[in-house]
């Protein structure tokens, strides 16, 4: 068994020890291993990138589409599928939290210029159309599950990492598609009053300090204006 | 009248200012504004010219203007006394002519002395008059006057090289010498070399009657250096200090005990270290070659003494500090054991003490006792026979048992970290039946013990002590998977010194980790002490190759490596054979 193949099964085993376990593992080895072992898990998830092309172009009819029908984008596409291992949403909001701890623990460290070499490991795989393509699945996979939310909060504190990254080291790749994004925001405060309506209290007022943040790092202010706003009139001339 | 008796006679005319003058004249590298080489080397010319008698006639010269010196220095009042006046003013154009004068001097000193067996012994004679002369206002000579510094240095050097002639009278150039180069090694602006001469003169401090009450001074300044550090850095510095324990008269060693122990106290361990081998070069007598065989053996006893007064305080106090530090110190001898003498001292200096410490009602005495019953392990002693040894022996093989069982914790805690040092020390010495009886109590009583965390940390500390004994695997392979419940202890200490005995035992081939504590329950500890970072680091330091593999590939390529060097020597060493 490989690296990430043990670290999957690791996650599948005890989600809790993985997160502590990855958030260590750049003490106990290097610096080096931790982004490794993050590019290998948020490959997982750009593992169907080859099919990214065919993505944007429906992606973009249908929110023409909603825009034109002032109605929020629900319908999922059949050709957006998580590959095998993420199919479980428990399994991925495994990964994305051992991810996202995983890089957490390394991030004060790759702001320094000896560790140059694995922040462009990082760059290099953290790509904007990667992170478009895994924000496209995200945004049109989900099926309004009590967990979306959750996996839509932690997929953007990932984000907001190698982006906030991304522009100490001065690399562009924080131009991710403004569609995709409004997509995300659109669908997790969706979703996020959904589960508000099952009575999980205190998890917007929390996610909404998530996407504060993302926000933040991609200077996406604008945007993300447009789309409250874009809700807000929705729901009043509804 | 010849060349010879005109310059004798006229060196005898001048007063000293003049000779002085003169000399200087023949003498131009001591005078900066000579730029002509042929002047710088008259006076070397007119020694090497002179005969035996001339030389005796020049000495005779020197030594009468040099006590006229020294006398013209007492009444510039440049010579310190106890009654000497701290406000006079040194004229400066004589201060620089005497100066002059004694640089002179030493200078046709270091020339004759040169080329000494060239010389009568009564001109040799004459010339070290005149050098004892300089050496005896060494110290009294006040720093005020012009040049003292340097005057007293070049002084210094002379008597020093006078010392190591070491001729019959060699001891009449260290009475000022020694306190000198004390003083000297002691300023704020000593260096090594500073205690490096000292040392050189080392033999001269036990020419000293320390009995008399003149020695105060020289006393306290050799007490002095028991406290200095870079005598306890240095090896030289720590042999002149070894050499003060051995001096008997005037309560020297007593003094010096009374200095080194409050220093002991702090428990500083370079310091204690230090004067632990002090003690230990005393005890073997490392500076004195000198002395009979009968004298060697009154001084170790002696010492043996010192120590025993050390072992008692060490036993028998409350601050904790003080007993580490004289733990420290005795522990320069523990160290030794296994040289046979050492081995019979201490058994000679621990049996008076140690086996009624403890068995002591007063618990901290009783632990203090065992950790050293333990430092210690095994008393014997080479005179005794085979069955007295054997009982020797079976007696504390007996105490370790009933140690362990103390009704203190303190003392359980040394006693369970003692006899895993000593198992694993000694397994194959050490009785089936007790190791069988010292280890099931450790892990099925002590491991449990709920008075005190640190006794169950003293028993996971000491098996993961005795993993360091290959013997040991087999036994302890069966007995840890008894303890895998302290992965889940009340205390935290008690939690990561059990993640350190796996991570110990990780290192081993025969035996697994997994087989004392299940891969579930580790995550599951992992998960639950997510936020303690010490513990969280040692289980993912655990379960690194578990999880994240690394060095897979590189195995296989090392060992494919190795395999075709083997095979490649083995086909060379065939192609060899007939």
């Amino acid at each position: 068994m490989n690296q990430g193949e043990r670290c999957l099964s690791f996650i599948r085993e005890n989600v809790r020890a993985a997160e502590v376990f990855y958030s260590h593992l750049h003490q106990v080895t290097k610096v080096g291993s931790a982004v490794k072992i993050s590019v290998m898990l948020f490959s997982q998830f750009a593992s169907n990138e080859e099919n990214a092309e065919n993505v944007v172009k429906p992606v973009e009819n249908r929110r023409k589409k909603a825009t034109a029908e002032k109605s929020r984008p629900t319908a999922p596409d059949s050709s957006f599928q998580f590959p095998d291992s993420l199919q479980d949403s428990a399994m991925r909001i495994g990964v994305l939290r051992v991810l996202l701890a995983t890089l957490l623990s390394i991030e004060s460290k790759l702001m320094l210029p000896k560790y140059s070499s694995s922040l462009l490991l990082l760059n290099k795989h953290f790509t904007s159309a990667k992170m478009d393509f895994v924000l496209s699945m995200f945004a049109f996979n989900q099926n309004l599950s009590p967990l979306s939310p959750v996996e839509t909060s932690l997929i953007m504190q990932v984000f907001a990492i190698p982006i906030r990254l991304a522009k100490i080291s001065s690399v562009a790749t924080s131009s991710l598609s403004s569609l995709s994004f409004d997509v995300v925001i659109e669908n997790f405060i969706v979703q996020s009053q959904l589960v508000n309506k099952v009575n999980v209290n205190g998890f917007i007022s929390h996610n909404a300090l998530v996407v504060v943040e993302l926000v933040q790092a991609m200077d996406k202010w604008v945007s993300l204006f447009l789309t409250c706003s874009s809700i807000i009139s929705n729901e009043l001339f509804k | 009248m010849d060349s010879k008796t005109k310059f004798f006679k006229e060196l005898g005319s001048k007063s000293w200012a003049d000779l002085s003058t003169y000399l200087l004249q023949l003498l131009a590298p001591q005078s900066s504004n000579s730029t002509n080489s042929s002047k710088s080397c008259k006076l070397a010319d007119i020694l090497d010219y002179f005969g035996d008698k001339d030389h005796q006639e020049l000495w005779k010269i020197l030594e009468e203007k040099t006590s006229n010196i020294i006398n013209e220095l007492q009444n510039l009042g440049a010579l310190e006394s106890d009654d000497c006046d701290e406000s006079v003013e040194f004229n400066s154009a004589d201060n620089e002519i005497i100066a002059n004068f004694i640089s002179l001097l030493i200078h046709v000193s270091k020339i004759h002395s040169i080329h000494a067996e060239k010389f009568s012994i009564a001109m040799i004679s004459k010339r070290d008059d005149v050098l004892q002369s300089l050496h005896d206002i060494l110290l009294p000579l006040s720093d005020k006057f012009s040049r003292a510094i340097e005057l007293k240095s070049q002084i210094a050097k002379q008597c020093e090289l006078k010392w190591q002639t070491n001729c019959v009278d060699c001891g009449n150039y260290v009475t000022q010498l020694l306190p000198y180069l004390l003083l000297s090694s002691l300023a704020p602006s000593s260096t090594d070399s500073d205690i490096k001469r000292v040392f050189q003169l080392r033999k001269a401090i036990l020419m000293f009657d320390f009995d008399d009450s003149s020695i105060e001074s020289l006393r306290g300044l050799l007490l002095r250096c028991l406290l200095h550090p870079a005598y306890l850095k240095l090896s030289e510095g720590r042999r002149v200090l070894s050499l003060l324990l051995t001096i008997n008269e005037g309560n020297m060693r007593e003094l010096a005990l009374e200095v080194v122990k409050p220093q002991i106290s702090h428990g500083n361990r370079i310091v204690c270290m230090a004067y632990g081998d002090i003690f230990v070069r005393a005890w073997k007598c490392d500076s004195l070659e000198d002395q009979s065989e009968a004298q060697l053996v009154i001084i170790k006893g002696q010492i043996e003494e010192c120590l025993q007064t050390l072992i008692f305080e060490a036993i028998h106090t409350s601050n904790r500090n003080q007993f580490k530090g004289l733990r420290l110190v005795l522990s320069n001898f523990h160290d030794l054991k296994r040289q046979k003498e050492v081995d019979s001292l201490l058994t000679r200096i621990y049996s008076p003490i140690i086996w009624r410490s403890l068995k002591a009602a007063n618990a901290i005495i009783r632990s203090q006792a065992s950790i050293f019953f333990f430092d210690i392990f095994p008393l014997q002693d080479a005179s005794h026979n085979q069955q007295e040894a054997e009982l020797l022996l079976q007696k504390q093989f007996d105490l370790l048992v009933s140690l362990l069982q103390d009704c203190d914790h303190r003392v359980r805690v040394a006693a369970a970290s003692g006899s895993c040092h000593i198992l694993r020390e000694y397994w194959e010495a050490v009785p089936a039946d007790i190791i069988k009886k010292t280890l099931s109590y450790l892990v099925g009583t002590l491991a449990y013990d709920t008075s005190d965390a640190s006794v169950r940390l003293a028993v996971i500390s000491g098996l993961k002590e005795i993993l360091d004994q290959p013997l040991s695997h087999i036994i302890m392979g069966n007995i840890l998977p008894n303890i895998s419940n302290l992965l889940h202890d009340n205390a935290e200490k008690v939690r990561l010194g059990f993640i350190e005995l796996l991570i110990k035992v990780k290192g081993l081939r025969t035996i697994h980790f997994y087989d004392i504590v299940s891969v579930e329950q580790i995550l599951d500890r992992l998960a639950e002490d997510a936020n303690r970072q010490k513990i969280s680091l040692a289980i993912t330091e655990l379960l690194l190759n578990s999880f994240y593999p690394q060095r897979y590939v590189v195995k296989i390529e090392v060992a494919l490596l190795k395999s075709y060097i083997f095979i490649s020597i083995a086909m060379v060493l065939l192609s060899k054979m007939p």
